[in-house]
C-alpha cells in the first residue's frame, strides 16, 4: 500500500515537472519546482537541474532582449543622426525677398547632390523664388559626376523660370572643371557670394544706395 | 483633320493664354501646336503663355513639341513663355537632355506676363531705334544731294 502511495507521489511530481517545463517553454521563466530538501531522492536532483536550467534560460533571455533593445536604440540614433546630417547638408537660406542661397560645404556625392537638387527645386516652386545662388566656397573637390550634376541643377532651375548663379568656385575646383572638359558656358559664375547677391539685385531691379552722413 | 483639343486658348490683350490641365498624348500635343499657331496668326498675338503647372509628367515628345512650338511661334513674331513647371518635370527634362533650348520659362503667370511685356518693350525700342536710324540715313541722303 505504501509503495502505491509512493508511486502516486512520484507520478504527481513528474506531472508537476512536465507542467513547469511546459510553462517555461511558453516563455515564463519565473516558475520553479518546489523542492522538499529533507526528503531528497533521485528525483530531487532532476528537479534541481530543471530549476537551474529554467533560471539560467530566464537570465539569458532577459539579457538578450536587453541587448536587442540597446541595439535598436543605437540604430534609431544612427537614423536620427543621418537625418540630421542630411538636413544639415542642404540648408536653403532665403537671404532676400525672392533670393535663395545654397551654401554647399564638404564633399558632394551623387546622393547628396540629388537630394540638394530636389530640395532646391521644390523650394523654388513653393516659394516662387526668382534667383538661386549656389555657393560652393566650402567644396574642396569636384569630380565630373558632381560637376555634371551642378550643370543639371542649374538647367532645371532655369526651366522652372528662376535664374541661377554659381559663386565661390575655388582655383583648384576651376582647374578641375576645365581639365574635366565640363562646359560651364551656359552657367553664370561669379567670384564671391557678395557678387552673387549683387547680381541677384540686378535681376530683381533692386538698387542699393549708401546713405551718406551730412 | 484632327479633332479639336479640349484645351482652350484664351486671348488676353496682346497675349494668348493656354493652360494645359490634362496629360496630353502625342496627337493632342501636335493638335495643340497647330491650334496655337493658328490663333497666333489670327489674333496677331505678340506672346503666348503656356501654363503647365498641372502637368506631373512630360515625356521627350511633349518636351520637343513645346520647344518646336516656341521656335515656330517666334517666326510668327510671337514669344512663348512656359510657366509653372513642376520640379519633377524639370528634373525629367534635364535628365532626358532636353533643356528646352530657346524657350523662356517663368515661375508663375505673373512673372510670365511681366517677362512678355518686358520683351515686347525691348522689341518696340529696337524697332524705334531702327526707324530712327533709317530716318537719319534719309536725312543724310537728302543733305548730300
Amino acid at each position: 500500500m505504501a509503495k502505491t502511495k509512493g508511486i502516486a507521489d512520484l507520478e504527481s511530481r513528474i506531472a508537476r515537472m512536465e507542467e513547469i517545463l511546459s510553462v517555461a517553454a511558453c516563455g515564463d521563466f519565473s516558475v520553479q519546482i518546489e523542492i522538499d530538501i529533507e526528503k531528497a531522492d533521485a528525483l530531487t536532483a532532476i528537479e534541481t537541474g530543471i530549476n537551474l536550467l529554467i533560471s539560467d534560460m530566464g537570465d539569458e533571455v532577459h539579457e538578450s532582449t536587453k541587448k536587442a533593445e540597446e541595439l535598436e536604440e543605437k540604430l534609431a540614433l544612427i537614423g536620427q543622426q543621418r537625418k540630421a546630417i542630411e538636413e544639415l547638408s542642404t540648408p536653403i537660406i532665403k537671404i532676400w525677398d525672392r533670393v535663395l542661397v545654397l551654401p554647399l560645404i564638404g564633399t558632394l556625392d551623387t546622393r547628396r547632390s540629388q537630394r540638394l537638387t530636389e530640395a532646391l527645386l521644390t523650394d523654388i516652386a513653393t516659394t516662387q523664388i526668382k534667383v538661386a545662388i549656389l555657393d560652393i566656397t566650402g567644396v574642396a573637390t569636384v569630380d565630373s559626376a558632381v560637376a555634371n550634376h551642378l550643370m543639371k541643377t542649374v538647367a532645371a532651375v532655369q526651366l522652372l523660370g528662376a535664374s541661377c548663379v554659381i559663386t565661390g568656385i575655388r582655383p583648384e575646383v576651376a582647374q578641375t572643371i576645365v581639365h574635366l572638359g565640363v562646359d560651364l558656358s551656359g552657367v553664370e559664375t561669379l567670384s564671391t557670394l557678395a557678387e552673387g547677391l549683387k547680381w541677384a539685385f540686378g535681376r530683381l531691379h533692386i538698387r542699393m544706395v549708401e546713405e551718406r552722413k551730412v | 483633320m484632327l479633332e479639336n483639343t479640349p484645351i482652350p486658348i484664351l486671348k488676353l490683350k496682346d497675349f494668348l493664354l493656354v493652360s494645359i490641365q490634362i496629360d496630353l498624348h502625342d496627337r493632342m500635343a501636335q493638335q495643340l501646336q497647330q491650334d496655337i499657331l493658328e490663333r497666333i496668326s489670327q489674333t496677331q498675338a505678340k506672346g503666348v503663355l503656356i501654363d503647365i503647372s498641372a502637368l506631373e509628367m512630360v515625356d521627350s515628345f511633349m518636351g520637343r513639341t513645346l520647344a518646336d512650338t516656341a521656335r515656330m511661334a517666334s517666326t510668327l513674331d510671337a514669344e512663348i513663355v512656359i510657366v509653372g513647371m513642376q520640379p519633377a518635370v524639370a528634373i525629367t527634362l534635364v535628365e532626358l537632355g532636353l533643356p528646352l533650348g530657346g524657350v523662356r520659362t517663368a515661375i508663375n503667370l505673373d512673372e510670365g506676363y511681366e517677362l512678355l511685356q518686358e520683351s515686347l518693350k525691348e522689341k518696340a525700342s529696337e524697332k524705334q531705334g531702327i526707324e530712327e536710324e533709317s530716318e537719319e540715313e534719309e536725312a543724310d541722303d537728302s543733305g548730300s544731294d
